[in-house]
């Protein structure tokens, strides 16, 4: 019975060593017929990928499919030099482990020329040291982690948070002309240092000096203490750093406590949308500025043309956010198209680290890459007001220097 | 620092209606509900959906009022027809359930862009140590105090109040007396899932809260709770209010600002300790 079990153990040895030998020949050969399809190859189509949080808490599908779109006018209009691009978009969940996954998985197998479009609530931080060591290069569409603009290989196209903060304190007091601007910062987990900093040092730079700079409201909670403060110190502009729904909660209260008419309330590009609009005309408090990151979707420049004729032919949400998402092909195709040699990982990295700029009528200023150690490219807002008759774009670019 | 406490108490006065709630169903059916909160959200959150399609704000708040009934009716008739007897742990487990349930489909159901959240009350404003309060916050206290006494009323003065307590202690005993114990726990937690709608629409509209900051109110309201030792009604709503005008008043006051979410847990901790001091020593003698 002992050697009936021995052999049967070496048959079923034997039997798992053949299959996986047939396997691997399997593998072999489809993966030789893909190296003719990669994106070190010099034929067949570009491959790039993007690690976006297409699901989860906040998802931003419309960011990497607003880059599909670009791929697919680039692609009809005959490729890159004959070939075409070919975008993997992953979804990460906004779960880090998924996004490490999805990077590792497009660089080594899909083995992606570059990474584009992205945005993602965790992908930079889980990626960062990942695309340093593989020599890629991410331009994202949208940053929003501090991650993001920290990286060596990572460069949003977007302003993120706090330069989008200072834009707002720079317009009201230099284009508003407010004497007094109170900052308000809606506290969220370790992310109020930040703020103090660039409010220090708009300071410096402009001669301003903040009446009152109020810290005592988290993000989410009731706002009524932060109002009274900025009352009691009779500041004429406030600038907050709140989210879509604590934006209009913040200007109710304001409303409520009767001084909605005594200042300038300026908050963050998330409130620059369709329904925070909605909410702020049904509860009276329109007049709110907000800063766009981008040139304001809402507006009929006739620069947005290309950019919403490829979503709508794309299907794809005209969001502000997807403007970051089009931006990042847009300036991918670009360097895509001045590399003479092969298309490779390298090659694409060598060609950002060598660029000089990019202009995109899209943002406010050229976008650079260079051998900095990380990238905040795009410091340039645009501001927007909520009046009677919709969003309107007020005054020129705002540049945080 | 008076117009903080002041400015303080429209949170408290949400925070006071759902301890009150959450302490007449420990008391009624010996389950702490989690989901108090989260199930006053899903109702509000129904009415400024309807609302939002057009459907008048009467009958969207009757709609949201009657959703979060049914939804909370359901549960009871979930744990009085599969849980008669329950063990603690089984309620604490239905608890936590019940709460994710409700923020998953909630999360899913109204996401977290900003609503139009139409005032139930006129927009009328007063002005009290500088503050300006609306209606709806004196309107949500006047509720808070008067459900705090109608429960203890009904609870102590009345057959059914006195049936409903005796169904807490000893369901098996109140059933073999053939009171419908089924029917009674279902209506204490339709009528505690109702009022706790009704709480927050009245101060949904001056936070204008996503779904999910609407359903971690309950945990302030928790901490009013245990106040109460989970058992004196009056104490619940009035520690819902202290927490409100604490966490208003440290927003007055440099230094303290930043710790003011955990200043009431804080002395709600301090405050247990005491409380408990007696039985502490007599059990060490």
């Amino acid at each position: 019975m002992n050697s009936k079990f021995k052999r049967s153990t070496v048959a079923l040895s034997l039997a798992i060593v053949a299959g996986v030998v047939l396997a691997g020949c399997a593998a072999d050969g489809s993966g030789s017929g893909a190296s003719d399809g990669d994106g070190n190859g010099k034929v067949g189509p570009i491959m790039v990928g993007s690690v976006s949080s297409i699901t989860g808490p906040a998802p931003f599908p419309e960011v990497p499919g607003a880059a599909q779109a670009v791929f697919d006018r680039v692609n009809a209009e005959g490729g890159i030099n004959g070939r075409q691009i070919k975008l993997v978009s992953v979804d990460d969940g906004a779960d880090p482990a998924q996004a490490a996954q999805a990077a590792r998985r497009l660089v080594q197998e899909d083995k992606v020329v570059a990474m584009v479009g992205a945005a993602s609530l965790v992908e930079c931080s889980a990626n960062a040291a990942f695309y340093e060591k593989s020599d890629i290069v991410s331009i994202a569409g949208i940053g929003v982690e501090p991650a993001c603009f920290t990286a060596k290989n990572i460069a949003p196209v977007n302003n993120g948070t706090v330069p989008g903060y200072a834009s707002l304190l720079y317009f009201a007091s230099e284009t508003l002309g407010h004497d007094k601007v109170c900052p308000v910062i809606l506290n969220s987990a370790g992310l109020t240092d930040p703020y103090l900093e660039v409010i220090k040092r708009w300071e410096d730079e402009t001669g301003s000096k903040a009446p009152h700079v109020d810290t005592s409201v988290a993000l989410g909670d009731d706002p009524t203490p932060a109002i009274l403060a900025v009352r009691d110190a009779g500041c004429d502009a406030v600038v907050f750093n709140a989210n879509e729904p604590a934006a209009v909660a913040f200007m109710n209260t304001a409303k409520l406590q009767g001084v909605l008419d005594s200042a300038d309330w300026l908050t963050l590009t998330s409130a620059y949308s369709e329904t925070a609009y909605d909410a702020l005309k049904a509860q009276g408090t329109l007049g709110m500025y907000a800063n766009s990151e981008f040139l304001p979707f809402m507006s009929d420049d006739p620069a947005l043309d290309g950019w919403r004729e490829a979503l709508t032919a794309a299907n794809v949400p005209r969001t502000s956010l997807s403007i970051g998402g089009y931006v990042s092909a847009e300036i991918l195709v670009d360097v895509l198209r001045s590399i003479d040699g092969e298309i490779t990982n390298e090659s694409v990295l060598a060609a950002f680290r060598d660029l000089d700029e990019i202009e995109n009528p899209l943002i406010g200023m050229p976008f650079t890459f260079g051998d900095a150690t990380s990238h905040n490219p795009n410091r340039a807002s645009r501001m927007v007001q909520a009046t009677a008759n919709g969003w309107e774009t007020v005054g020129d670019w705002v540049i945080v220097p | 620092m008076l117009d903080g406490v002041v400015a303080g108490l429209a949170s408290g006065t949400a925070y006071a209606i759902l301890a009150v709630c959450v302490v007449v169903l420990y008391r009624l059916v010996g389950v702490v509900n989690f989901g108090q909160a989260a199930l006053g959200a899903f109702g509000a959150y129904l009415c400024y959906t309807l609302a939002g399609a057009q459907v008048p704000l009467a009958l969207a708040a009757l709609a949201g009022l009657l959703a979060s009934g049914l939804i909370a009716g359901l549960v009871g008739w979930v744990l009085a027809r599969w849980f008669a007897t329950p063990t603690t742990t089984e309620r604490a487990v239905v608890s936590v359930v019940f709460l994710i349930v409700l923020l998953t489909a909630g999360v899913r159901l109204f996401g977290d862009t900003p609503r139009v959240m139409p005032s139930l009350l006129p927009e009328e404003v007063f002005t009290i140590a500088g503050v300006r309060v609306s209606l709806t916050t004196v309107v949500a206290l006047a509720l808070a105090i008067g459900i705090a006494a109608g429960v203890s009323l009904i609870m102590r003065h009345t057959h059914i109040g006195i049936r409903l307590q005796a169904l807490s202690e000893r369901p098996m005993t109140v059933q073999l007396l053939r009171v419908n114990s089924r029917a009674l726990s279902i209506g204490a937690w339709a009528g505690t899932g109702m009022i706790s709608t009704l709480a927050l629409l009245l101060v949904a509209p001056a936070r204008n809260q996503t779904f999910e900051s609407m359903s971690f109110l309950v945990i302030p309201a928790l901490a009013a709770a245990l106040l109460g030792g989970f058992s004196n009604i009056w104490v619940a709503a009035g520690g819902g209010l202290a927490i409100g005008a604490i966490e208003g008043a440290a927003a007055r006051i440099d230094g303290l600002a930043n710790y003011r979410g955990a200043l009431p847990f804080l002395l709600i901790a301090i405050a247990l300790i005491w409380m408990r001091r007696r039985k502490v020593w007599d059990d060490a003698r």
